[in-house]
């Protein structure tokens, strides 16, 4: 019968382990119990060791966590407007004067300045100060700012001259305020610039000129949000007769919309412009006041001289609700049978606006009209005219007809 | 001549005092007494297991030899290693365990040996013990148990690690599949797959080697 390597196996198992003298028992426990003790104590320092160790990647870790919400999170660096009793800016370059001391400070200087410290530039100088965020506020001569807020957020205050500032990218939830007399305006990722207009006297308004991003403006009990590019006044706001037009933002280009979007709205938060998102990688703001100076400080050299050489512009309005609203009037008109009316509602729409959204509108409507007043030489001319300038129009057919047609 | 009797002195003998039982240790105590650093937790190690360790050393390499006290040390160090490092996950007994560590550490003397055996043959030279005390009255019977259990070690050695490992612990040292794959750290069906698979190449070699596989009487 053959057997198994089981049996045989099975064979070994069996196998009886013969006695051993005593003496060699000992000898061989007393040998492996000392080797047993000496690896265990060093697989125990081996063991405290790397506990101590993680213990310290640990404390490293927490330390850094803390150490970057502290220099990064929202209020919770120290050096903050977060505390409130103190912000703290650092002087990158140039002079700075507090208040009316008389001490100049010089650069690479620390301040923790409180709500009653005013920041001057003393003379012709300048200076840059850097803020707890990172933003960069450069002070053009004879500014006076002051630097504050609360939690969250930062404000910089100015009362006189111009600053101009340079801010890194904010974290979410964090702002910066840029706050004049009547206006304050919010960052929110943008390049803009603020001005102030006018004399105490004959009267002040501020301006904004916004050529990247998105920022918010509160101006009296308004608040709205401008998308770039526009421009804002406050003039005009203040200006404005009830019932008016909320805000004399208007677009830059022509060609696009007037942007005047009030804030919290879901489709002003969804139209945000991709350069708003470019510019979160760094963000320059420009904010420029130019007040007019008491006559004793022109003979310093301010920039009021220049301000005031400068024109006014005119602010802009949106001219969109007249247009329809001109328009609505030629048609009733000619519905009603004043056909004279019309037409002169006609030209005058076509003198005013001519780069209307409405213009081949107006200029179909013309020459049916004048097909309607019997004055086919006239249509047949604006009907050619219309082909000539949209010779894929929605009514060339019939302006075809009109053009080709025997007076 | 007068017969003196002699009364018979007495003396009061003590009686033997009877040892105090060892106490025995359980496998959680001894654990815990290397998880709390108590003080002689090395000797209660080696006390606790040192039957088996040496047991399935001798049985899978056949004897003491002169390598015997460096596999005891070796077999207790992985054994502590294990503990210290809290691979032992409890889920056999630590004499188990213990029997796990030394076959292997057995097989690997056992490859070294055949290794070794190329250049100097000391299974000449070392007396074998007896396989079984069923066949010590069978001089012939002994020694061809003898070779053929020896031809067996040589075959094991032969053997991948864990095909050999499983057949040791299943056929020669009694565990269950449940037990081996636990020890092993695989699946039951795997343990099983390398036991069958072993047997049938472990066969395959025997009969190669020119062994011949009759039943062994019992």
């Amino acid at each position: 019968m053959k057997a198994l390597p089981k049996e045989l196996l099975a064979e070994l198992g069996r196998t009886n382990l013969p006695p051993e003298v005593a003496e060699e028992q000992q000898r061989r426990r007393a040998r492996v119990v000392q080797r047993l003790e000496v690896l265990d104590a060093r697989l125990a320092t081996k063991s405290s060791r790397l506990r101590r160790f993680l213990a310290g990647a640990a404390a490293v870790a927490v330390a850094a966590g803390v150490a970057l919400a502290v220099g990064l999170g929202p209020g919770a660096r120290g050096d903050s407007v977060g505390e409130g009793d103190t912000v703290h800016v650092s002087v990158v370059d140039g002079k700075v004067q507090l208040g009316a001391t008389q001490n100049r400070i010089a650069p690479s200087r620390e301040l923790d300045l409180t709500d009653d410290d005013r920041v001057t530039t003393p003379g012709s100088s300048q200076a840059t100060l850097k803020l707890a965020n990172g933003a960069l506020v450069s002070l053009s001569p004879t500014t006076e700012v002051r630097f504050g807020g609360e939690n969250e957020r930062e404000a910089v205050e100015l009362y006189k001259g111009s600053v101009s500032l340079a801010v890194p990218k904010l974290l979410r939830g964090r702002l910066l305020e840029v706050s004049t007399f009547d206006t304050k305006v919010t960052v929110h990722g943008t390049r803009f610039s603020v001005a102030v207009k006018g004399t105490p006297e004959a009267g002040r308004w501020t301006e904004v000129q916004l050529t990247e991003g998105v920022i918010s403006i509160e101006s009296g009990a308004q608040e709205l949000r401008l998308n770039a590019p526009s421009r804002w006044s406050s003039r005009t706001t203040l200006d404005a007769p009830k019932g008016g037009p909320a805000s004399s933002a208007v677009a830059e280009d022509p060609a696009r919309p007037v942007r005047d979007e009030r804030a919290g709205t879901a489709s002003a938060r969804n139209r945000r412009p991709v350069e708003a998102r470019k510019a979160r990688v760094q963000r320059q703001v420009q904010v420029e006041e130019v007040a007019r100076p008491a006559p004793e400080t022109l003979s310093e050299g301010s920039n009021a001289a220049a301000a005031e050489a400068e024109p006014e512009p005119e602010p802009k309005h949106s001219t969109l609700a007249q247009q329809n609203s001109l328009f609505s009037r030629a048609r009733t008109e000619t519905q009603n049978g004043q056909l004279a009316q019309a037409l002169q509602s006609l030209d005058m729409f076509l003198a005013q606006y001519p780069n209307s959204p409405l213009r081949q509108n107006v200029v179909v409507e013309r020459f049916r009209l004048l097909t309607k007043m019997g004055r086919r030489a006239q249509a047949s001319q604006a009907a050619r005219r219309y082909l000539a300038i949209y010779p894929d129009g929605f009514a060339r057919d019939e302006a075809r007809a009109i053009a080709i047609s025997k007076p | 001549m007068v017969a003196v009797r002699r009364t018979p002195e007495l003396r009061l003998v003590r009686a033997p005092v009877e040892p105090e039982p060892r106490k025995s240790i359980t496998d959680a105590e001894l654990i815990s007494a290397f998880e709390q650093g108590q003080p002689n937790r090395a000797g209660a190690l080696y006390d606790h297991l040192v039957g088996v360790v040496e047991a399935t050393l001798y049985r899978v390499l056949g004897r003491r030899g002169p390598d015997h006290d460096d596999l005891v040390q070796n077999t207790f160090e992985q054994i502590l290693i294990t503990l210290k490092k809290k691979r032992f996950a409890r889920a056999c007994s630590l004499k188990s365990w213990a029997a796990s560590i030394a076959t292997n550490i057995a097989l690997n003397a056992l490859r070294s040996r055949g290794t070794e055996r190329k250049f100097f043959d000391r299974t000449q030279h070392s007396a074998p013990e007896l396989p079984g005390t069923e066949a010590r009255h069978n001089p012939e019977r002994i020694t061809a148990v003898q070779r053929d259990v020896e031809e067996l070690r040589r075959q094991l050695a032969q053997l991948s690690s864990g095909q050999a490992h499983a057949l040791v612990l299943h056929d020669a040292l009694g565990y269950e599949l449940a037990e081996i794959a636990v020890m092993t750290g695989v699946s039951v069906a795997a343990a099983q797959s390398r036991l069958v698979r072993g047997r049938r190449k472990l066969k395959k070699r025997l009969i190669e080697a020119g062994i011949r596989l009759e039943k062994v009487p019992q």
